[in-house]
């Protein structure tokens, strides 16, 4: 085996990760906190990736920049999807909670589909083709930013919520609802913020990695398959476990593809899902729950 | 009323007759997905194992009989029996993992997600299986090939899968099997406890649910002629499978059927009127309101509610008990076994040993010790009493002889059989039943089917389970209620019911946690009544209890509890005098109010 | 008991509603003056792109037909095209064509994906409705049919395609390979095969690899390199090739991979001849060359073209362009245009409208060579029911457009290959 090429598929890997952390973080914020598992996550970020690609070619406005507009969009349309429809079925069974962010992924795809049709596209990075070469290996500079956005991203959402009193409050209603009720939260109020910051950071992410990753209308599920793998890894309801799983997964794939043949890669990171299941299934960084 | 039922499968028999081959072809989607969405629902919805990964038994049961007839020239009549046994085996295994791993909820879900998806990518990467090209069947219009000039042998194909589907989960959904699934769905440990082995009877629903889901295979692949591992594999086909019988009414009867009838026309008219014009999607988009739709205006499925609503208008006139009087076979089965259960506690071994002896036991939690060294031992046909303050790790005991927990050390017999490291189940059935001290009732279900489940673990024929369930729910003062769904009891009745639930397992020791806690005292005086009928009756009785009066007044001897160790033991005079008991735990109020 | 009764009246209920379904498509057949077609293709879901334009080359087609005054052997009858969608899913396949033919339809056309197509064509069969595949590309489709024909099980084939197949797109690009390089005086030696483990990247791959061991030319694929499909990351994939120090990388890409592949190809740096793919749909588009610009530069891939030496394909391109809201004239609304022509054609030599096996027979007949598409010669059918001489076209890259470059007589401009060093 070629050394170099190890050598390579480790750091794209490992750079490429921040992409995974990035999709993960807002969906384990949002299931750390209600417990609801949102099946409309990569159609969410499939949003903001559009977003992020209308005002870069509409309004010639860079993704680094732009992604501050699309989390404010999608935190609206979190408050929207979590006044509106989670909020009715908090205590319903599991099946109807799957059901109802299927029928939400089913609307926005394609809603996506209706606006902007069904090519694939790509924001060009305002970074280009730009590479750091380290002898015979490279950095691709597009992935390093992301790389490191990602690990600032995980930082300001864990101050927000272990310095701020808003974050504080969020996480005790996390803990425990009951308790958040007796010591008077309003509960609903704190959800619909947790769900919308959730949503935010998945905007933020689709704007971030729009001028990496290809989308079109249906990538949304395959961002969701993954997104959940990833924090099924790393934990649910934990950001470290986001970041650290995405890190994880994207290696793993890398890897998988260097020793594999390429499209058995994602063979590598379902096993790892299984026995991380099997094993240790509150993941790397999550709390047990009794 | 039975006509109604032979009448509807009379219209479905001659509609082929009357419709035109597009209706036909649609006809053919409603069972067949009706089909699939019931073989879910014994594992999915009986159940409640959320199996999100069901593709992929429809792909290792069209992959195998597809492969058979191609390579091997084997009739798909038979290939689809070993495809679906194959399926079958691959639903054993994911079963098991996600089972024996203790996955609930949405983990379960993932896990079957993540299979389905390996199996995807594996085919998709076996040139043999002809990888993402996938493979094609000829079309001969040879039945012996299952193929069929006239496509209305495919609807009568598909319309004879959907009923024997359904003819399936109505045999399991009437036996001790339907019953101990829909136990283990409402509240797994409480069934554990009844005596239902649910490893066991979740894997026997998986194995059930994804053979049937592997015949579906085989009528899939030979319908259309032609198999890739993106559409037999993959989670879109999951998805269609899992949304019927959920809008419909999952672990109900006839919701998946119903589900079928509402979203697979729907999804046609929907393609029909919206797909046409220039806005591609709108016909999805349309699809995905109603789905939401469904969970805002319909949360627990469209056959629960339509059921409601036919019940109120037939039964708005009559005022009387919201349930049938009974049904015939209730009336003929009770007279026979009604009076046995009272001459006949348990099958109780001769009085010769200690019924139940626990030796050193000691369970730590993190830095707690929760019970240390402890000795207890409970003669037959004794009432023992265990107290001690808060926290002194009184339920822990009880948890380590029901097999809820295994001891760091120590052993416990029971009646000569050495308990540790049996699961809850197998020491219910031995005879050890316990209650929750937080009761557990089976919220969706009557007292009578509560109790029932009980009394199945004796009883295995659910008729008789019945009829003896109606004696127990009797005895403990429930007869008034026995049809009143268990999530609308109040505390003092359930605590009854959770005691009747115990007790219908027909216990040789019945192990109480705080039947009285919580309930005032013109409520505590008929279960002291109560609990003593029973130990007349011969069951033997360990009791947690807080209220001291009732404690005193029932118990033959005591042990008391301090920091997870014996510090007393005795009759409950020496108790109640015992310096040690008084100070670390009754304090000087008691000993002040003892003697009056 | 109740439960019993009301169990009875849910399927009651349950049949009503299935009455009311079947009640729906109703027939129109009242209207005489038309000859309706069933034109099915996935026009929502992951192959929504290349379906719309198939639907969209179609309805041009029958438009242009129906202007020039219909098929004017049967009296002027126009064209009717009864639409329908298989949302990618095989299944639909089969049920959009049994709704179609109950709405009259006495010919199909369709339908993009090859798994839809199969399930297409086993119902033209028992229907009898004869079915032109306008594009699918799995060899099986028709080469099933033809061989339950030969062997007694089927009386008639009614199932023909107007579209190269796997292995005659394996065969023509390893062909273009072998002239082109030698034309540029060239001699690469290792090759990288790059392809999408999809549907039509493995059906491509295995009939390019297949025709190279075949036709065992001085080349070699020192290396294939499958991804899943889409991917979200080539960087890998591509430093695996440039490990494998290939001369040529040869890519299968579809639109979603390209756009991944080409960016991480220049910005690895390979030390290489240049880019010849045997098979790239949608690389041309402006979409597709907006976002990656100067990273398809040069790049060479063997696609189903257009004849833009024809006149009357650029006045259709440009009425595409208008229509489609700005699009390529390309593989699929150019097969999907062509199609419909073809049965135009079948249908004027057809001795009956009425009888299936009469347009059968015209169809086994038919020697077309008014197509916009470039092909090796007449749409006319084989044996197992393909036009033979449906064959891709090289196009290359050159100055942000996209230019058929071979073969000769196809050419509007010389290839530039090897690539010259940025």
């Amino acid at each position: 085996m070629d050394l170099t090429l190890v050598l390579q598929g480790l750091l794209s890997g490992l750079l490429f990760g921040g992409v995974y952390s990035l999709m993960a973080v807002g969906l384990t914020l949002i299931f750390g906190v209600m417990r609801v598992v949102n099946f409309a996550h990569g159609d969410m970020m499939v949003w903001g990736m559009y977003l992020s690609y209308l005002l870069a070619t509409r309004a010639g406005i860079d993704p680094y920049l732009s992604f501050v507009v699309c989390a404010a969009a999608l935190f609206a349309l979190g408050l929207l999807v979590q006044h509106g429809l989670v909020d009715r079925v908090i205590d319903a069974p599991h099946e109807m909670q799957i059901l109802l962010m299927l029928g939400v992924a089913l609307v926005l795809e394609n809603l996506a589909l209706v606006a902007f049709g069904p090519e694939p596209t790509r924001v060009r990075s305002p970074l280009g083709a730009a590479t750091l070469w380290l002898g015979p290996v490279f950095v691709d500079i597009a992935r390093l930013v992301t790389f490191v956005v990602a690990v600032l991203l995980t930082a300001a959402l864990s101050l927000f919520l272990y310095r701020t009193d808003l974050g504080r409050t969020i996480r005790a209603a996390a803990d425990n609802t009951y308790g958040a009720l007796v010591v008077g939260i309003d509960v609903r109020r704190v959800y619909a913020v947790a769900f919308g910051v959730g949503a935010a950071c998945v905007g933020a992410a689709g704007a971030l990695v729009s001028s990496i990753l290809p989308f079109q209308p249906p990538t949304g599920l395959s961002l969701s398959v993954t997104s959940f793998n990833i924090v099924i890894i790393g934990g649910m309801g934990s950001l470290l476990g986001a970041l650290i799983g995405g890190l994880l997964v994207s290696v793993a794939e890398s890897l998988g593809a260097v020793f594999l043949k390429p499209s058995l890669k994602e063979l590598v990171s379902f096993s790892l899902l299984i026995v991380i299941l099997l094993f240790r299934p509150a993941g790397l960084f999550g709390k047990r729950t009794s | 009323m039975r006509w109604a039922g032979v009448a509807a499968l009379a219209v479905l028999l001659t509609l082929p007759a009357v419709l035109n081959s597009y209706a036909v072809t649609i006809f053919i989607l409603i069972f067949f997905y009706g089909f699939l969405g019931q073989a879910w629902n014994i594992v999915g919805g009986y159940a409640g194992q959320l199996s999100a990964g069901h593709a992929a038994f429809v792909g290792v049961g069209g992959y195998t009989a597809a492969m058979l007839s191609i390579e091997a020239g084997l009739m798909p009549w038979v290939g689809m029996f070993v495809g679906a046994a194959l399926a079958a085996l691959l639903g054993a295994i994911i079963g098991y993992l996600g089972f024996r791993f203790g996955l609930r909820g949405f983990y379960f879900v993932l896990l079957t997600v993540a299979f389905a998806e390996i199996c995807r990518i594996a085919v998709s990467n076996i040139d043999a299986l002809g990888g993402p090209l996938g493979l094609y069947i000829t079309f001969t219009g040879d039945p012996r090939q299952f193929q069929f000039r006239d496509g209305r042998v495919y609807y009568y194909i598909a319309l004879a899968l959907m009923l024997s589907a359904t003819a399936t989960a109505w045999a399991i959904e009437r036996r001790r099997f339907g019953i101990y699934l829909a136990a283990i769905r409402e509240d797994e440990a409480a069934a554990e406890a009844l005596g239902v082995n649910a490893l066991k009877y979740k894997m026997l629903a998986m194995v059930v649910s994804s053979f049937l889901t592997g015949l579906g295979g085989t009528f899939y692949a030979f319908y259309l002629f032609s198999l890739q591992p993106n559409t037999l594999f993959g989670i879109p086909l999951s998805v269609e499978i899992i949304i019927r019988p959920i809008v419909g009414g999952a672990g109900t009867l006839l919701g998946p059927i119903l589900g079928s009838f509402i979203l697979t026309p729907l999804a046609e008219l929907s393609r029909l009127y919206l797909g046409q014009g220039g806005l591609h999607g709108a016909h999805l988009i349309a699809y995905g309101v109603l789905l939401i739709g469904v969970v805002l205006f319909l949360p627990e499925g469209a056959y629960p509610r339509l059921r409601r609503v036919l019940q109120r208008s037939r039964l708005a006139p009559v005022s009387g008990p919201s349930h049938p009087k009974g049904c015939p076979q209730e009336r003929s089965r009770v007279a026979p076994v009604s009076g046995h259960l009272r001459s006949e506690p348990g099958s109780r071994p001769p009085l010769q040993k200690t019924l139940l002896v626990a030796r050193g036991l000691s369970k730590r939690f993190g830095g707690l010790q929760a019970v240390a060294g402890l000795d207890l031992a409970v003669e037959h046909g004794e009432m023992l009493g265990l107290i001690g303050p808060n926290g002194a790790g009184k339920t822990t005991v009880f948890n380590l002889l029901s097999g809820f927990l295994t001891p760091d050390a120590g052993e416990v017999s029971f009646r000569d059989r050495a308990l540790v490291g049996l699961p809850p189940h197998a020491i219910c059935r031995l005879g050890l039943a316990r209650t929750f001290q937080l009761v557990r009732p089976f919220p969706r279900m009557s007292v009578l089917e509560n109790v029932r489940v009980g009394a199945l673990a004796r009883h295995p024929q659910a008729l008789e389970a019945r009829a003896r369930a109606r004696d127990v729910v009797e005895r403990v003062g429930l007869g008034a209620r026995a049809h009143v769904t268990a999530g609308t009891l109040t505390l003092a009745e359930r605590k009854r019911l959770e005691l009747g639930r115990a007790l219908a397992t027909e216990p040789t020791l019945l192990l109480l946690d705080e039947v009285m806690a919580g309930l005032n005292p013109t409520e505590i005086e008929p279960i002291i009544r109560l609990i003593r009928g029973i130990h007349a009756s011969g069951v033997s009785i360990l009791l947690i209890e807080h209220n001291m009066r009732a404690v005193m007044a029932l118990s033959q001897r005591i042990v008391v509890l301090s920091f997870g160790e014996k510090i007393a033991e005795g009759t409950p005079a020496d108790i109640a005098n015992h310096p040690k008991v008084v100070e670390a735990y009754l304090g000087d109020e008691y000993v002040r109010a003892a003697p009056a | 008991m109740t439960k019993h009764r009301l169990t009875r009246r849910t399927f009651l209920k349950a049949t009503a509603a299935g009455a009311t379904v079947a009640g729906f498509p109703l027939p129109l057949r009242a209207q005489p003056k038309t000859f309706k077609i069933g034109v099915i293709h996935p026009v929502t879901g992951a192959l929504a792109e290349p379906g719309q334009a198939c639907r969209l080359g179609a309805q041009m087609a029958a438009d242009a037909i129906n202007a020039a005054g219909g098929i004017k052997s049967k009296g002027g009858i126009k064209l009717e095209l009864i639409v329908g969608d298989t949302q990618t899913k095989p299944e639909n396949g089969r049920v959009e064509a049994e709704r179609v033919v109950n709405r009259g339809t006495r010919m199909l056309m369709g339908s993009f994906d090859s798994g839809s197509t199969n399930a297409m064509a086993s119902l033209a069969q028992q229907r009898r409705v004869p079915l032109l595949i306008d594009i699918a590309a799995a060899d099986p489709i028709t080469a099933n049919v033809a061989k339950s024909v030969k062997e007694g099980q089927q009386k008639v084939q009614y199932v023909y395609r107007n579209f190269p197949t796997g292995s005659s797109f394996g065969r023509k690009a390893v062909q273009y390979f072998n002239e082109i390089f030698k034309e540029a005086n060239a001699s690469p030696k290792r090759v990288v095969l790059m392809y999408c483990n999809d549907l039509f990247g493995q059906n491509q791959a295995r009939g390019f690899q297949a025709a190279h061991k075949a036709a065992n030319p001085s080349w070699e694929i020192v290396e294939a390199i499958p991804w899943p499909e889409p991917p979200s990351d080539l960087s890998t994939e591509i430093s695996k090739a440039k490990a494998a120090k290939p001369d040529v990388i040869a890519p299968i890409t579809r639109p979603a991979s390209a756009l991944l592949l080409f960016p991480e190809i220049r910005k690895q740096r390979i030390e290489m001849m240049g880019i010849v793919g045997p098979g790239s749909p949608g690389l041309y588009e402006a979409g597709q060359l907006a976002a990656l610009k100067e990273d398809l530069e040069y790049v060479l891939t063997s696609v189903p073209w257009a004849n833009f030496k024809n006149p009357q394909t650029n006045a259709v391109a440009e009425e595409y362009r208008k229509r489609s809201g700005g699009k390529t004239f390309d593989t699929n609304s150019g097969y999907s245009y062509d199609g419909m022509f073809v049965i135009a054609d079948i249908l004027e030599r057809a001795g009956s409208l009425e009888d299936p096996d009469a347009i059968v027979d015209a169809m086994k007949t038919t020697n077309f060579s008014a197509g916009l598409m470039q092909y090796g010669g007449p749409v006319v059918f084989n044996e197992l029911g393909d036009n033979p001489n449906a064959i891709p076209t090289m196009i290359q890259i050159l100055s942000q457009k996209p230019v058929a470059v071979w073969p000769k007589e196809a050419a509007l401009q010389k290839f530039v290959f090897p690539r010259p060093k940025a």
